[in-house]
């Protein structure tokens, strides 16, 4: 296996390894063409295109109806606790900039808007969005783009963009709050309210939206950790096991993936995780 | 006398061609309604198939899940991926973005 390259997009850095310099190239320009349509900070980006036109039809790229149809699925198999309607939410909360330009804020934050992924219409490439919903599609897109990203690589190898890892080789990944894992191959992804975090209002806020507040969540979990057999699914279980709290665990059990909660200075394991790496913990 | 039976018997005769003729007529004219009968039965059944909702109107297909539905269904699953103990140092990490 080669090196590892890295590069910055989605405002996070890109680690790449196995890739040849072509295959480098063919993965950068698809990061670039997402981070340049999924962006709430691109002036002119489709997602921002699609949320100023907010109530009415509009026509959209095949990458980004992929994208919507991907996370309304998401949103359904998570009974909507992976929800790309949030976008209003953020931004009630204070992240409405880039986040390396925010500050703590003393105005109360916004009242919380409340907002459904059932309120989304999708129809071949044409979108419609409540006037009051906006999307943001960040929950399923940087993974989805690691997931494309490791399948041009064709000696296997694996890709992490801000800690979300997909791999087609072995690679041993350290874990937050320590500890080790060997990932044979699928994804990693951790979940949790530990970073991304700012004040507004006297008041700590994070980016995991509870969709059923409008409020950053209240869960007890810092950080969630989840194996999936793509970088997709092991984010969207991540979200999901953080979002639900106490429920969490059973929900990662109940489809048996591996996983690992954080919580303060404890940790709960998943039968899966415990199984596969208790060894190394 | 025999200019009588000479008379009955070219009677006979063109009676026996008229009703051979006759008989002709009519088999045709079975035959015609025959046929007619059976292509306004196949336009019928034809026009009926096209046209009531009820019928099917192309050759019935196996049930089975549209590709769209099967695409949403495998996105619709998360499933685990594959972890093992770490045997060597750490090469990259996983931590919230």
């Amino acid at each position: 296996m080669t090196g590892v390259a890295c590069f910055r997009s989605m405002g996070c850095d890109v680690l790449v390894a196995g890739a040849s310099a072509a295959e480098l190239a063919r993965i950068e320009a698809p990061f670039a063409r997402r981070d340049a349509t999924f962006s709430r900070f691109v002036a002119g980006s489709e997602l921002n295109r699609v949320n100023a036109a907010a109530g009415s039809f509009v026509s959209v790229s095949p990458l980004f109806a992929a994208a919507l149809e991907t996370a309304l699925s998401m949103a359904e198999l998570t009974g909507g606790l992976v929800d790309p309607t949030v976008g209003a939410a953020i931004v009630a909360a204070g992240y409405d900039r880039d986040f390396a330009l925010l500050c703590d804020d003393p105005r109360a934050a916004l009242a919380p808007a409340l907002a459904t992924w059932r309120s989304v219409t999708l129809r071949g490439d044409l979108v419609r969005v409540p006037s009051h919903v906006q999307l943001d599609l960040n929950g399923v897109v940087k993974s989805m783009a690691v997931d494309a990203a490791v399948a041009l690589i064709a000696g296997g190898g694996w890709v992490s963009a801000g800690g979300d890892l997909a791999a087609t080789a072995p690679v041993d990944v350290a874990l937050p709050g320590g500890g080790a894992v060997r990932l044979e191959h699928g994804g990693l992804a951790t979940s949790g309210s530990v970073r991304r975090r700012w004040r507004r209002g006297g008041r700590e806020q994070h980016h995991l939206i509870d969709p059923a507040t409008g409020r950053p969540s209240e869960s007890p979990w810092t950080q969630v950790t989840v194996s999936g057999r793509t970088c997709l699914d092991a984010d969207v279980a991540a979200k999901a096991g953080f979002l639900l709290g106490a429920e969490g665990p059973g929900w990662l059990t109940e489809r048996a993936m591996p996983a690992r909660l954080l919580a303060g200075r404890g940790e709960t394991l998943t039968p899966a995780w415990r199984e596969a790496v208790t060894a190394c913990i | 006398m025999r200019g009588l039976l000479g008379v009955v018997a070219t009677t006979d005769c063109m009676t026996g061609s008229r009703i051979d003729a006759a008989r002709r007529r009519a088999a045709l004219a079975k035959a015609g309604l025959g046929v007619a009968a059976g292509v306004t039965f196949l336009v019928g059944l034809g026009l009926v198939r096209g046209t009531v909702a009820s019928h099917a109107k192309a050759r019935p297909q196996p049930l089975a899940a549209p590709n769209s539905f099967r695409r949403a269904l495998r996105q619709a699953n998360v499933a685990p991926g594959a972890i093992a103990p770490a045997p060597a140092p750490p090469q990259t990490s996983t931590a919230t973005s």
